[in-house]
């Protein structure tokens, strides 16, 4: 089988992590939750999102919401949402509870949210008036987070807000790397771009928040990723020291695109590695916990459109996640509901029918055996919703990024090979240590070519007759 | 000077507990103080109060503890400041001296502990 073959030469062992950057304790309420109560069978902090409006602001290229309007949640149907879940409980809501719930973050979504700032005060109040009067578990174990475009981060009552709530909120302003970028995409009705004022909350709330990290989350399209480099170094530049970015799910990927990808993440790692900051930047592409094959029992879901989640539409209709709601899907595909706030969660035949189908899913159950067995499969990823909109079926896994994963493990090894060859030779503890490179010659070369994949084997000090002979192996199989 | 050291996990998830949870307590009783027209029946305002010394104390008491165990000796020469990465388990001691004395101490303090230097 291809997947034992690999499994048995090519598993990454004992790369040091000594040097890698150290999270912070407030990297992840979920990850300190999941800390704090270790031997906890339940969830750990599960979002509760709230669309306040489907309106927004700004009119960007590439966003996923196809079908924004000017709906906003009324007052009167958030409370009867709070009401319906801090009464909740194993008999009544088996989908969300105290008994398989440890705590939720209240998490504000738009459009921009801070369009109905007032709104979101009202609920927070609410929310967390009724967790004290009921004595209600999850007032010890909650947040509040909201994804914002920054736009109207200066206004009164948006810092009256974010003042208000600073010590249990978490906010994103989303940054699409440098100026030229950001403001290709993500620009007012009139087509102005939006990056100064981003930037402008982005840096403010770092102080306010008095975080030693602010994190941003950059988007990459095909439109977009000749610019890749410039867009990371000015966020290093601007002071982010964990940058997520992750390619559109979305078709429209090709080969070209995974070798532009490759040469700019390339330069990514050497500035990294020759400006001495790979104890500090933290990169979502580079990671000792991803490219590598997974066994037939890591069963998961990646993404968390499988139920795991809660959201309320301005209809008062609840979903798993915003991207099925209507606002995302558009007219295609019916959205996704699994209740609503008349009635609750599983109340009719769809919603449990919708239940059920999101609760089903896995890793196995989506992929096809290529997926399933791929040899650089961590890390890999995917969205139910997207894949729901594709296929009509979360239950099927869109593969538009493969090239681009396969890019991302190659300087996967590039980037701790070349660390440990320039930067730990004196380290007699680790200096033999190296990476091995997990995707497959015929898959690297088409990317890469024969010379680079030649020079990556060489940094990872892969013993090249091998390799070729396990490709031989395989490929007779 | 800066060092590191690895403390127990045990002791480091006993501290980030009872850290969440006096800020927590402590938020709960703020949230009730700063709202305008919350009335909360007085029992339940006890219990809350209650709540947050207890664990208030607790987290005092377990930060003495862990102090005391890896810096007391320390402590009795040196201003120290001290942080604890709670996820990776990571103490760093800030030392407002340096030189080959301050070295020896550590090393008296720590014992079979083992320690870096960062700067």
């Amino acid at each position: 089988m291809e997947h034992y073959l690999l499994e048995k030469h090519y598993v990454n062992k004992g790369f040091p992590t000594k040097d890698l950057p150290k999270e912070n304790a407030s990297s992840s309420f979920n990850d300190q939750i999941s800390r704090i109560f270790p031997n906890s069978e339940k969830k750990a902090v599960r979002p509760i999102t709230f669309q306040v409006t489907d309106n927004c602001n700004l009119c960007c290229s590439y966003c996923y919401q196809i079908n924004k309007g000017v709906k906003k949640l009324p007052f009167e149907t958030a409370k009867k949402f709070i009401d319906y879940l801090l009464s909740s409980t194993s008999e009544n809501n088996s989908y969300i509870n105290p008994d398989n719930t440890l705590g939720i973050n209240i998490d504000f979504i738009g459009g921009e949210p801070f369009l109905e700032v007032e709104l979101m005060d009202k609920i927070c109040e609410y929310f967390v008036d009724q967790m004290i009067l009921l004595d209600h578990p999850w007032k010890d174990v909650f947040r509040i987070s909201v994804g914002s475009n920054g736009t109207l981060y200066f206004n009164e009552n948006v810092q009256n807000f974010i003042k208000k709530y600073n010590n249990i909120l978490s906010m994103t302003i989303t940054i699409d790397g440098n100026k030229a970028l950001h403001d290709a995409c993500r620009v007012f009705p009139d087509g102005s771009g939006s990056y100064d004022l981003a930037v402008a909350a982005a840096m403010d709330y770092r102080k306010l928040s008095n975080a030693d990290n602010i994190q941003t989350k950059l988007t990459i399209a095909p439109g977009n990723i000749d610019y890749f480099y410039d867009a990371i170094i000015n966020l290093i530049d601007l002071g982010y020291t964990t940058i997520h970015s992750n390619p559109v799910f979305e078709d429209g990927w090709t080969l070209d695109h995974a070798k532009i990808y490759y040469s700019q993440l390339k330069k990514i790692a050497d500035y990294i590695i020759d400006n001495d900051l790979f104890s500090t930047i933290k990169l979502a592409q580079v990671d000792l916990n991803r490219y590598y094959p997974l066994s037939e029992s890591d069963n998961k879901n990646w993404c968390g459109g499988d139920g795991s989640m809660l959201s309320i539409n301005p209809d008062g209709y609840m979903f798993n996640c915003v991207r099925y709601m209507e606002s995302s899907l558009g007219d295609k595909v019916p959205p996704l509901y699994i209740g609503d706030i008349e009635n609750g969660i599983g109340a009719t035949d769809l919603y449990k029918d919708n239940i059920k189908c999101m609760q089903c899913i896995n890793r196995r159950s989506q992929s096809t055996d290529e997926c399933f067995y791929c040899p650089i499969a961590a890390g890999c990823s995917w969205c139910s919703a997207y894949n729901y909109q594709l296929f009509g079926t979360p239950n099927k896994r869109a593969t538009f990024i493969c090239e681009l994963h396969k890019a991302e493990s190659l300087i996967n090894t590039y980037y701790f090979n070349k660390y440990a060859e320039t930067k730990m030779k004196d380290d007699v503890e680790y200096s033999q240590c190296r990476l091995s490179v997990n995707c497959p010659y015929d898959w690297a070369v088409k990317i890469i070519g024969e010379e680079e994949y030649e020079m990556l084997c060489d940094l990872a000090r892969m013993d090249r007759k091998q390799v070729y002979s396990d490709m031989q192996n395989m490929n007779g199989e | 000077m800066k060092i590191q050291i690895n403390v127990s996990q045990d002791e480091c998830n006993k501290l980030e507990s009872l850290f969440y949870l006096t800020e927590s307590k402590s938020n709960i009783l703020t949230h009730i103080l700063s709202r305008e027209n919350f009335t909360i029946n007085e029992e339940l305002f006890e219990k809350y109060c209650d709540e947050y010394t207890t664990v208030f104390m607790s987290y005092e008491l377990a930060k003495s503890q862990i102090s005391e165990t890896y810096i007391g000796l320390l402590k009795m020469y040196y201003t120290i400041n001290w942080t604890i990465l709670f996820n990776s388990a990571i103490m760093m001691i800030d030392i407002d001296a340096e030189g080959d004395d301050v070295i020896k101490k550590i090393e008296e303090q720590m014992g079979d502990i083992e320690w870096s230097i960062i700067c």
